[in-house]
C-alpha cells in the first residue's frame, strides 16, 4: 500500500497558494520592518503587490474548487477527518524532527496529524488575514478603532502564519522526511 | 470512527480571531506589543513605521536648504532653517494615526504654525488652498487654507525634543493632528498657495479625499 500522490489540481492549488503567500509575506515584511521599508521605498507598489497577491490567493481558493469540486472535496476530507491514529500521533509530535521518524507503515495515510493541524490553522489564519486586510486597505469605510483592531489581528495572524509556514517549509524541505533530508540520508 | 476535527479547528481559529478583536479589549494590542518586543529594530521600536513612495530619502544640507512659500501670495518666501525657526516654535502633542491601523500615542512635535507661515507670505484673496510638495520629487498633497489655519497644524522641525530624523521627514514636515498621517508631507520643501485643492499623491491612487480620523 502506498500513499496517494497529489493530483495535478492539488499541486496547482498548493503551489499557487504558496506563491501568493510568498509574495504576501515578502511585501508584508517590507512594509512592516522599518529598515526594509527604507531600503525598498515605493510604498504604493509594495502595497499594491500585497493587495494583488491577496486577490490571487482568494481567487485561487474560490475558483479551483469550483472547477474541480469532487477532487478538492476529497482533499478537504483527507485533511479534515481525524481518527485514532491521528490522536496517537500527538503523543510524540516532535518525532517528525528526528531522523528516525517514519510514517506508520501499516496504514499509510495521505497526511499525518501534524499536516492536518497545519492545514486547518493556516487556512484559518489566511481567512483572518484577508478579512482583517479589508479595513486596512479601504480604511475610509471604517471607524479608526476598527482599522486599529483589524491591524492588530493582521499582525498577530501574520506572526502565526509565518511560524506555521516556516515549520512546514523546514519539514518539507530540510527535515528528516523532507526532500533534501531524504537525499542527504541516501548519500 | 473519524471526526471532522480539521473543520472544527478551522472554525475555532476563525472564532478565536474574531473574539479576540471583538471582545479582547486591549488584549490584542498588548499581545502584539509582547510579540513585537523581542524583534527589536525589526519592528517599529519607536512606534513609527517608515513610509516612502520613492526609493530613497532626500538628502539636504543645512546651509543650502530652503523652504519656499509661493503661488498666490504678495510676499513669496524662501526661508532657511534658522529663518523658519525665528518665526516662533510651538509644541503640539497629538496621537499619530496611520490609515493602515497603527498609531503612536502622544507624539510631541515642535514646529512653526502653518497659519503664521502663510500669513507672513500675505495670501491673496484668490488663494484658497495649499499645495505641499515633498523633497522626494514625487509626493504632493493639498490642504484647504481653512484647514491649514486651524490650531495645531504646523511645519514640524522636531519630535520628542530632538530635531526630526531623516526617516521622520527632516528637516521639515507637515503635522495635521486631526488627519491621518499621510497628510503630513515629509521632507517638505515647497508650499504653494493655489485657488483650490488638487488631487494629492494617495488620492490619485484611490484614497478617499477625506483624511479625518473616523470615530
Amino acid at each position: 500500500m502506498t500513499r496517494t500522490p497529489a493530483s495535478a489540481t492539488e499541486k496547482a492549488l498548493h503551489w499557487s497558494v504558496a506563491a501568493a503567500v510568498l509574495v504576501l509575506l515578502v511585501t508584508g515584511v517590507v512594509m512592516y520592518v522599518p529598515s526594509l521599508s527604507q531600503i525598498v521605498g515605493q510604498r504604493f507598489w509594495v502595497r499594491t503587490s500585497h493587495l494583488v497577491a491577496a486577490i490571487v490567493l482568494v481567487a485561487v481558493v474560490l475558483v479551483l474548487p469550483a472547477l474541480r469540486w469532487g477532487e478538492l472535496r476529497r482533499l478537504e476530507r483527507d485533511l479534515s477527518f481525524w481518527d485514532r491514529a491521528d490522536w496517537d500521533w500527538f503523543r510524540r509530535p516532535w518525532d517528525v524532527f528526528l531522523s528516525t521518524y517514519h510514517e506508520p507503515a501499516a496504514e499509510p495515510r495521505r497526511f499525518n496529524a501534524g499536516q492536518k493541524l497545519l492545514a486547518a490553522l493556516v487556512a484559518s489564519a489566511l481567512v483572518l488575514l484577508v478579512v482583517s486586510g479589508v479595513p486596512m486597505y479601504w480604511w475610509w469605510l471604517f471607524a479608526g478603532e476598527v482599522v486599529q483592531r483589524a491591524r492588530d489581528l493582521h499582525v498577530l495572524a501574520s506572526f502565526a502564519v509565518t511560524a506555521l509556514i516556516a515549520g512546514h517549509v523546514y519539514l518539507a524541505a530540510l527535515g528528516p522526511s523532507g526532500l533534501l533530508g531524504k537525499r542527504a540520508a541516501k548519500r | 470512527m473519524s471526526q471532522p476535527v480539521g473543520r472544527r479547528l478551522f472554525l475555532a481559529g476563525l472564532a478565536g480571531g474574531v473574539a479576540l478583536i471583538a471582545l479582547g479589549g486591549r488584549l490584542p494590542g498588548a499581545l502584539r506589543s509582547w510579540l513585537e518586543g523581542p524583534l527589536g529594530e525589526l519592528s517599529p521600536s519607536d512606534g513609527f513605521h517608515f513610509y516612502s513612495v520613492t526609493g530613497s530619502i532626500p538628502s539636504w544640507d543645512r546651509a543650502g536648504w530652503r523652504l519656499a512659500v509661493d503661488g498666490l501670495v504678495d510676499k513669496p518666501l524662501s526661508l532657511s532653517l534658522d529663518e523658519l525657526t525665528s518665526i516662533g516654535l510651538q509644541t503640539v502633542t497629538a496621537d499619530f494615526h496611520c490609515v493602515s491601523g497603527w498609531s503612536v500615542s502622544s507624539v510631541r512635535w515642535r514646529g512653526v504654525s502653518l497659519a503664521a507661515l502663510v500669513d507672513l507670505a500675505a495670501v491673496r484673496p484668490a488663494g484658497r488652498a495649499l499645495r505641499l510638495e515633498s523633497g522626494d520629487g514625487a509626493y504632493v498633497d493639498y490642504l484647504d487654507l481653512e484647514v491649514a489655519r486651524k490650531p495645531g497644524v504646523i511645519v514640524a522641525l522636531g519630535i520628542r525634543d530632538t530635531p526630526l530624523s531623516s526617516e521622520r521627514g527632516a528637516p521639515a514636515r507637515l503635522v495635521v493632528p486631526f488627519y491621518y498621517g499621510y497628510k503630513g508631507v515629509k521632507w517638505l520643501r515647497r508650499i504653494t498657495v493655489v485657488e483650490s485643492a488638487g488631487v494629492g499623491y494617495w488620492e490619485a491612487r484611490g484614497y478617499d479625499a477625506d483624511a479625518r480620523i473616523r470615530d
